[in-house]
C-alpha cells in the first residue's frame, strides 16, 4: 500500500493494488472485483452476534493493521451526579498533529430514564465505523421500544454491545483498533466501563485509557478514595466528588497529561452525564507553566 | 512489522478444594495488565448451575466470553480461548468435588487445585497441606487422609493462601471472592452460625450471604447451599 | 502459497462418512447424530503457525503464553498373557508439574485402552469420541469392534486435521478375535501395529529398559513387573516423566487396573532391593565362592553404584 497521504482516495488499477508484500489483506469477500476500484469489507454488513467461523467458510486472510489517525487517552470517572469524561481535540498522524479540532466525545442516547457517552481513543476511522454501528443500533432499538414493551437500552446494554462487538473483531484477527470509555446513569446508577481492541473490559470508579492509565488514573484514584474516606469518616457528607470537584481533578489530569504526553494537546473538552442528559463542554484549555522544564534535560534545548 | 496479538495476561490467581460433602472455590478481584492494576473488583468465580462453581484465570475478555458459551458448550481446540478453568462443586454421589482444565479441555478431578498467576505459589502450599505432602506422620499418629478437612480448615487455608500469594505476587490482591457449595441435607451451621465466625480460626473481615439456587427448582431440605464470602487483600 | 491451499482446501470438519449430516444441533461441537462438526480456526493465513505461535502445542515456542499440557513416559507391550499398559503421571507447563495424577490410560471401552502422549486434550477428547464411534459400530454390526479398525478410526480422523496443530501420540491396545494388539497411532497420521512401544520424553528410557527385559515368554508377573520398572526407570532420568505409574493388563476378558505406585518410592525400593541383593551375593562369595573371586583378573573394572 502507499501510504502517502496524497495517493488516499484515488482509484488504482488492478496492476497498482497488487501488493505483494501487503501487510493488508485483499479483500476476502470480494476476491473477483478487480478493476471496479471498490475496496470490499464486511462494515456494512457485519453482526457481532455471528463472528464463529467454521474453518473452510468464507476463506482466510491475513489482517493485521495498523493505527494511522489516532487519538490519545480518554479519562472517566463517578462523582456524585453522575459520571465525567474527558478527552482532547487532537487526532494525531503518527507524530504529526494532523486535526486538531476532534471531538472524541460521544453523546449516545438520553431518556428520562438513561443517558450514556463514549469517549473514544485509538484509529479515528476505525471509531467512526463504530459511531455508526452505535448510532444505527441505538436508533433501531429506540424504533422497537415504541411498541411494545421492549426494554429500554441503558449503559450497561451499551457497554455489552460494545464489548462483543470488539471482542468478536479480536476473534476475526481483524480488531477495531480503539480503547473506549463508556459513561453512563440509569434510573439514578452511574456505569462507567472500559473496552478495548482486544475486548478486555472492566469497570472501576475512576478509569483512564493508554497514557492515563499510568499518569492520571493515580490521580484519579487518590481524589475519589481519598473523598471516601472523608465521607467515612464523617469529616464531610456523601462519599463523592462534587461536579466542581470532579470538573478539578479531570483538569488537572488533563494537564498532567499534556505536560508528558507527546501525542495530547492543551484543549479538550469535559462530558458531564447525568439523570438529566449528556452535556459536553465546550473546548477548553490549561494555564501551564514551563519555567520547571528549563533545567530538565528532555525539554527545549539542550546545553550539553 | 509485528502480528496482531490477540492474548493478553490479565494476571490474578483462582484456587479451589473439595472437602466431603462441600467444596470452595475461590479468585482474587485483582485485574492487572503489565504493570498496571485495571480495576480492584473483576469478578473471576461464576456460579453455573445450583451445584457447580467455575473460575476463570487467564485473558479477562476470553474468560468473560468463555463462560457466556459455557452453557452453549462450544468447544474450541485450534484457536484456544486463553483460560485456565477451575470447576468446583457437588458430585451425584454428594461428595465434593474440584475439575481443573487447561486451556484446550483436557481436565481432571482433584481433592484441590490453583492455578493462574501465582499457581506456583498456591499449589505447593496446597500439596502441603491438602495432599499433606512431604509430612511425617508422628509415632503412633492416624494416618493422613486427604479430602477429610472441615470447613472451617478449608476456609483458614485458602484465606491464607491468598494473602500469601498477594503480598509475594504482584498481579494478585484487591479481595478475595469464595463461594462454598455445599451437598443437600448438609448443615451450613459451620458456616453461618455466631459460634462458627466467633471461633478462633475464623478468618478476620470476612463476610457471608447465601446466594439464591440456579437452575432447576429444588427439593425443600434436598437442595443444594451456594455461599458467597468474601474478604479484603491487601491493595498496594 | 499457504493462504492459497488454505482457501482451496476442503473444510477439514470431520465427517462419519457412514453417516448423513442433519444439520440439526446436538451436543456442543457434536451434530444431531454425534458426529464431530468442526473446529473453530483463526482466520490467518496459516493456523498452525498461529497455534504454535501462542501455544507450546509443537513445543516449537517454548515462549508460548499458552501453556498447554506436555511430556509424558507411556509403554505398552504384547506377550503371551496379553498387553501390559504402564503409564507414568505427570503433567508439565514449561518446567512447572502442572499435574502429578494425570490418568493417561484412557479407558475407551472395557476391552479398549488408549494411552496419552502430547496434548492431553487432543487425547482425551478423541479417544473418549473413539470410545463413542466404537459403541456405534457394536450396535449396528452386534459385535466388538477389531482394534486395527478402532485404531484406524482414529488415525483417519486425526490425519483430516493434519498441519493444524493437533498432538498426539497414543498406543490403542485390546484384545479381538485375533486377540492383544496393539496400534500406535499419532497426530501426524501415522499407524503402526507392533509388540512392543514407548510413547513421550521419556520412551528411550523406557525402551532401554523394555528391550533387555522383553520376551514372548514372559510370566503374567514379570511381565507386569517390566512395565512397571521401564516406567520407573523414564521417571527417574526423564524430567518431564515421574511421580506415580498406573499400571493396567489386558487379557481376554478385558483389561485389569493393577494399581497406582509412587515412582520415588518405587525407585527407592529397586534401589534398596539390589543394594541387598549385592549384600547377600558379597557374603555368599566371602564364605564359599572364594575360588572364582581369585579367578578374576585384577585388572577389571568392578561396577560402581553411581547412587546411593
Amino acid at each position: 500500500m502507499n501510504h502517502h497521504p496524497g495517493a488516499w482516495g484515488q482509484t488504482l488499477t488492478p496492476h497498482q493494488r497488487f501488493d505483494a508484500y501487503s501487510s493488508s489483506a485483499p479483500s476476502r469477500y470480494q476476491p473477483s472485483s478487480a478493476g471496479s476500484g471498490v475496496v470490499g469489507n464486511d462494515h456494512g454488513m457485519y453482526d457481532a452476534g455471528n463472528e464463529a467461523v467454521m474453518a473452510g467458510g468464507t476463506g482466510v486472510v491475513g489482517h493485521t493493521q495498523q493505527p494511522l489517525v489516532t487519538g490519545t487517552s480518554v479519562l472517566g470517572l463517578v462523582f456524585d451526579g453522575g459520571v465525567m469524561l474527558a478527552a482532547d481535540n487532537l487526532a494525531s498522524y503518527g507524530s504529526l498533529a494532523r486535526f486538531r479540532d476532534i471531538q472524541r466525545l460521544i453523546p449516545l442516547e438520553s431518556s428520562k430514564h438513561s443517558s450514556s457517552c463514549l469517549a473514544v481513543g485509538g484509529d479515528m476511522s476505525d471509531f467512526q465505523y463504530l459511531q455508526k454501528q452505535l448510532e444505527t443500533m441505538i436508533t433501531n432499538e429506540r424504533t422497537q421500544a415504541l411498541g411494545d414493551d421492549h426494554p429500554s437500552l441503558g449503559p450497561r446494554q451499551i457497554y455489552e454491545y460494545l464489548s462483543n462487538l470488539m471482542y468478536a473483531r479480536r476473534s476475526k484477527m481483524d480488531p477495531l483498533w480503539n480503547a473506549m470509555l463508556l459513561g453512563g446513569v440509569k434510573d439514578g446508577e452511574s456505569f462507567l466501563g472500559y473496552v478495548d481492541l482486544l475486548g478486555t473490559t472492566y469497570t472501576s470508579p475512576t478509569l483512564a485509557s493508554g497514557f492515563g492509565s499510568h499518569m492520571a488514573q493515580p490521580l484519579l484514584r487518590e481524589a475519589y478514595e481519598s473523598r471516601q474516606a472523608q465521607g467515612k469518616s464523617g469529616e464531610r457528607e456523601g462519599e463523592l466528588m462534587s461536579r466542581d470537584e470532579a470538573v478539578a481533578v479531570l483538569e488537572d489530569c488533563m494537564k498532567v497529561l499534556y505536560y508528558r504526553d507527546a501525542r495530547s494537546m492543551n484543549k479538550y473538552q469535559i462530558a458531564t452525564i447525568t439523570a438529566s442528559g449528556v452535556d459536553i463542554s465546550a473546548s477548553k484549555s490549561n494555564e501551564t507553566e514551563w519555567k520547571f522544564a528549563e533545567g530538565l534535560r528532555g525539554y527545549g534545548p539542550q546545553k550539553q | 512489522m509485528s502480528r496482531f496479538n490477540p492474548y493478553e495476561e490479565n494476571g490474578g490467581s483462582i484456587l479451589a478444594i473439595a472437602g466431603q460433602d462441600f467444596s470452595v472455590i475461590a479468585g482474587d478481584t485483582r485485574q492487572s495488565l503489565n504493570y498496571s492494576i485495571q480495576t480492584r473488583y473483576a469478578q473471576k468465580v461464576f456460579p453455573l448451575t445450583s451445584s457447580a462453581v467455575l473460575a476463570v484465570n487467564g485473558f479477562a475478555a476470553d474468560g468473560k466470553n468463555f463462560v457466556k458459551r459455557v452453557k452453549q458448550r462450544l468447544e474450541r481446540r485450534m484457536f484456544p480461548f486463553y483460560v485456565y478453568n477451575i470447576l468446583a462443586g457437588i458430585e451425584e454421589d454428594g461428595t465434593g468435588a474440584v475439575y481443573s482444565f487447561d486451556p484446550v479441555g483436557s481436565y481432571e478431578r482433584e481433592a484441590c487445585r490453583g492455578a493462574g498467576a501465582a499457581q506456583s505459589l498456591l499449589q505447593p502450599f496446597l500439596d502441603n497441606q491438602i495432599y499433606f505432602k512431604n509430612q511425617t506422620l508422628a509415632p503412633g499418629a492416624e494416618p493422613f487422609v486427604p479430602g477429610r478437612l472441615p470447613l472451617s480448615t478449608v476456609l483458614s487455608l485458602v484465606v491464607d493462601a491468598f494473602s500469601s500469594a498477594t503480598e509475594r505476587h504482584i498481579e494478585v490482591g484487591d479481595g478475595l471472592e469464595m463461594y462454598v457449595v455445599m451437598a443437600p441435607g448438609r448443615s451450613a451451621d459451620d458456616l453461618t452460625a455466631e459460634e462458627a465466625q466467633q471461633a478462633k480460626e475464623w478468618p478476620s473481615e470476612l463476610t457471608v450471604e447465601e446466594m439464591e439456587s440456579l437452575g432447576d427448582e429444588q427439593e425443600e431440605g434436598k437442595a443444594f447451599r451456594v455461599f458467597r464470602l468474601s474478604r479484603p487483600l491487601k491493595r498496594d | 502459497m499457504e493462504a492459497l491451499v488454505q482457501r482451496l482446501a476442503p473444510p477439514p470438519a470431520h465427517v462419519d462418512p457412514d453417516e448423513y449430516s442433519l444439520g440439526g444441533d446436538g451436543e456442543g461441537n457434536l451434530n444431531a447424530l454425534g458426529v464431530v462438526r468442526g473446529m473453530q480456526v483463526p482466520r490467518v493465513p496459516d493456523p498452525a503457525a498461529f497455534l504454535s505461535t501462542y501455544t507450546n502445542s509443537m513445543s516449537q515456542n517454548p515462549q508460548a503464553k499458552i501453556k498447554l499440557e506436555h511430556g509424558t513416559t507411556t509403554l505398552a507391550f504384547r506377550f503371551r498373557g496379553g498387553i501390559i499398559v504402564s503409564v507414568d503421571s505427570r503433567a508439565t507447563a514449561g518446567s512447572y508439574i502442572a499435574s502429578g495424577t494425570v490418568k493417561k490410560v484412557i479407558e475407551i471401552n472395557k476391552y479398549l485402552l488408549g494411552t496419552m502422549a502430547g496434548g492431553a486434550a487432543d487425547c482425551q477428547y478423541w479417544e473418549t469420541y473413539l470410545g463413542m464411534r466404537c459403541r456405534m459400530h457394536e450396535l449396528r454390526n452386534k459385535e466388538r469392534i477389531s482394534v486395527a479398525a478402532a485404531s484406524k478410526i482414529l488415525a483417519n480422523i486425526v490425519y483430516e486435521y493434519k498441519g493444524q496443530g493437533l498432538s498426539m501420540g497414543t498406543m490403542i491396545c485390546g484384545w479381538d478375535k485375533t486377540g492383544p494388539q496393539i496400534f500406535y497411532v499419532d497426530s501426524e497420521g501415522t499407524r503402526l501395529k507392533g509388540n512392543v512401544f514407548a510413547v513421550g520424553s521419556g520412551a528411550t528410557f523406557a525402551y532401554g529398559v523394555l528391550d533387555q527385559g522383553y520376551s514372548w515368554d514372559l510370566s503374567d508377573e514379570d511381565a507386569q513387573e517390566l512395565g512397571r520398572r521401564a516406567i520407573v526407570a523414564a521417571g527417574h532420568r526423564d524430567a518431564y516423566s515421574g511421580n506415580t505409574n498406573n499400571l493396567f493388563h489386558v487379557r481376554e476378558d478385558g483389561w485389569e487396573f493393577l494399581g497406582n505406585k509412587d515412582i520415588s518410592e518405587l525407585w527407592y525400593k529397586y534401589e534398596q532391593e539390589k543394594k541387598d541383593a549385592r549384600a547377600t551375593a558379597g557374603a555368599g562369595a566371602g564364605t564359599g565362592a572364594q575360588g572364582e573371586n581369585a579367578a578374576r583378573p585384577t585388572t577389571e573394572v568392578q561396577p560402581v553404584p553411581m547412587e546411593e
